[in-house]
């Protein structure tokens, strides 16, 4: 167990990634302020995630023994099945959310040593996957307490190279013809469901990231709640900085002349990094390796203990510690590699890869979680509903408009969020499994914190 | 203070429900029919989706206290309100600057994104010994589950 200031900056470092310090830039460069509805969301939504389900959380690390979040949700729903389903969505959640990692680590590592994309990820997720062989999930949130840390110093190397390079002056953009007022308004230049989906799913969404259910469950003490809740959001709210002025920043560049339009949105952050200076230059690219390697490290942790320990136990084979460790290892450099073949095939944004995985953990955990820890009629039925309609339909959408065949009119995940929410809610209404006076014992006293 | 029993927050949890499916709604017919003031409501139903949350996980023994119910609960929802009302009906106009930002940008900047944050930490912070957990109702709750056998 960790203190909250561990814990609070921990879990913006888990959140905050390539998918806010490189795909973020790169769509504010590309549809204006309609992306920054999802870091605007994120940040405050952190808080209200521990107003939400803070205590609960971590009122189940008294009443349970178990480590895992699928291991929680058995425990809450007293059945292998909602353990095993949840495990398999989690992993796939992590692939999609870590292809992002992937994307941008490339990137990064192209422009930092001048290497090809594909040796930059050879490169970055080697180096990830070699500290945490040795490190664990414990060392994980030790790093990424103090990777969030560099991330806060990248921070005020932008505001400080953003407002020596524009004065804070937004007009150029609004003025260029190719950009115009839709780059500057409130909603940019997407289409207003798209700034919905963000804006709530992010905010929403922010309580059912594993990283955050996870660090909740972990904290030391109920005041750490408090701690970390607020550290957590504050500190990611400061993060959120990069992602606004590093995107508008390379838009002012452009629309100055200061450089011709890009050819890949994706390197818009490192326009503007480029323009900075040297000292700015450095600490701007650790904050955005350190903001790679710590949510990579954690989604690769989470997504084979979801395997080796989850998924197998809940079919009824529970794994000799030591051999877990050793199937984990082998996992640990195969999800990576899993990913790093979805994110060549699926060939979208940085941002947007980010923003897919966001979504399907919260097409998983908001039932589970969010649901199934503030409402006691909440029955295992309804919650296996909800998992089995959002592991089916992520995986179905993505898939679906990869071949071209159909594509939803806004962000496919709201459609799996929503689905799965209401799927819950229905058939818990007529189902009693774990549900009210048939929950176990144990778990009633949490319902009255 | 307000009683928010098992069988409100069955109701909440329904119109939990109605409200996403709403959003959804909103959102494909929005779309689909360009119809932008239906995803507009879209938005202010995100906005009660969150209250709903808020009204279910900021509780203490199924009490809210009038405090928390106003601060965060129903001023994140009226400054939601404002900001998306200001960033919609100012889209895509040239307009003249507030603060080095067009109107719309800053009803999300400052009255979303730095409003909602103060408002969600700093109540977190302020009510969270007073009427989000209390060390009295943790001490309760912690001899209570120490008579119960731990779940493995």
């Amino acid at each position: 167990m960790f203190g909250g200031v561990t814990i609070g900056l921990a879990s913006m470092a888990a959140v905050m990634s390539a998918f806010g310090f490189i795909g973020g830039p790169g769509l504010v460069y590309k549809f204006g302020m309609t992306s920054i509805w999802m870091t605007i969301a994120c940040g405050p939504g952190m808080v209200y995630g521990y107003w939400i389900l803070g205590k609960r959380m971590r009122g189940m690390a008294d009443v349970t023994d178990v480590a895992t979040l699928p291991d929680i949700a058995r425990v809450r729903f007293n059945s292998q099945a909602v353990r095993g389903v949840l495990a398999v969505g989690l992993f796939l959640a992590a692939i999609a959310y870590l292809s992002s990692q992937v994307m941008g680590g490339g990137i990064l590592m192209n422009q930092m040593l001048g290497v090809s994309k594909e040796w930059g990820i050879v490169i970055m997720f080697g180096t990830t996957v070699a500290y945490m062989f040795f490190s664990g999930m414990s060392g994980s949130i030790l790093t990424d307490a103090f990777q969030g840390l560099v991330m806060l110093i990248a921070v005020f190397a932008v505001i400080i190279g953003f407002f020596m390079m524009t004065g804070g002056d937004l007009t150029p953009i609004a003025n260029s013809p190719a950009f115009g007022p839709s780059f500057v308004d409130g909603v940019g230049s997407m289409p207003l469901q798209a700034a919905l989906v963000f804006g709530l799913v992010f905010f929403v969404g922010a309580m059912g990231q594993p990283t955050m259910l996870a660090k909740m469950y972990s904290v030391k003490t109920v005041q750490d709640i408090k701690k970390a809740g607020i550290i957590g959001g504050v500190s990611y709210g400061v993060t959120s900085i990069v992602w606004i002025l590093c995107g508008y920043g390379a838009l002012y560049i452009v629309a100055t002349g200061g450089a011709g339009p890009l050819q890949s949105a994706d390197n818009a952050a490192f326009l503007f990094v480029s323009k900075l200076g040297g000292i700015t230059q450095a600490l701007v690219m650790a904050g955005l390796l350190a903001a790679i390697v710590s949510t990579a490290s954690f989604f690769i942790s989470m997504s084979s203990s979801a395997i080796t320990r989850d998924l197998i136990g809940a079919l009824g084979h529970e794994m000799a510690h030591e051999k877990q460790i050793r199937v984990g290892q082998v996992l640990q450099v195969l999800v990576p590699l899993i990913a790093i073949g979805m994110g060549i095939w699926g060939g979208r944004m940085v941002a947007i890869l980010g923003a897919l995985g966001w979504g399907f953990f919260a097409s998983v955990t908001i039932p589970t979680f969010a649901i199934g820890m503030l409402w006691k009629r909440c029955s295992t039925e309804g919650i296996l509903a909800g998992l089995w309609f959002a592991v089916i339909a992520n995986p179905a959408y993505l898939l679906l408009e990869n071949l071209k065949i159909f594509r939803f009119p806004f962000a496919g995940y709201l459609f799996c969020v929503a689905g799965a929410v209401i799927l819950t809610v229905v058939v818990s209404l007529f189902t009693k499994t774990c549900a009210g006076e048939n929950m176990p014992k144990a778990l009633k006293p949490i319902f009255k914190l | 203070m307000i009683t928010i029993d098992d069988k409100k927050r069955d109701v909440i949890v329904v119109i939990n429900a109605l409200l996403w499916a709403f959003v959804l709604y909103a959102s494909w017919s929005g779309a689909i029919n360009k119809n932008n003031d239906l995803i507009f409501y879209g938005l202010i139903a995100s906005a009660l989706i969150v209250v709903c949350f808020y009204l279910m996980g900021a509780v203490t023994n199924d009490k809210m206290s009038i405090p928390v119910l106003i601060f965060p609960v129903i001023i994140n929802l009226v400054l939601w309100i404002i900001a998306f009302t200001m960033a919609y009906q100012t889209r895509g106009q040239k307009m003249d600057f507030i603060w080095g930002m067009h109107p719309g940008m800053f009803g999300m900047i400052i009255i979303f994104w730095v409003g909602t944050m103060i408002c969600t930490a700093v109540s977190f912070g302020l009510f969270f010994d007073k009427y989000y957990l209390p060390e009295a109702k943790w001490a309760e709750f912690q001899k209570e589950v120490a008579q119960l056998e731990k779940i493995h």
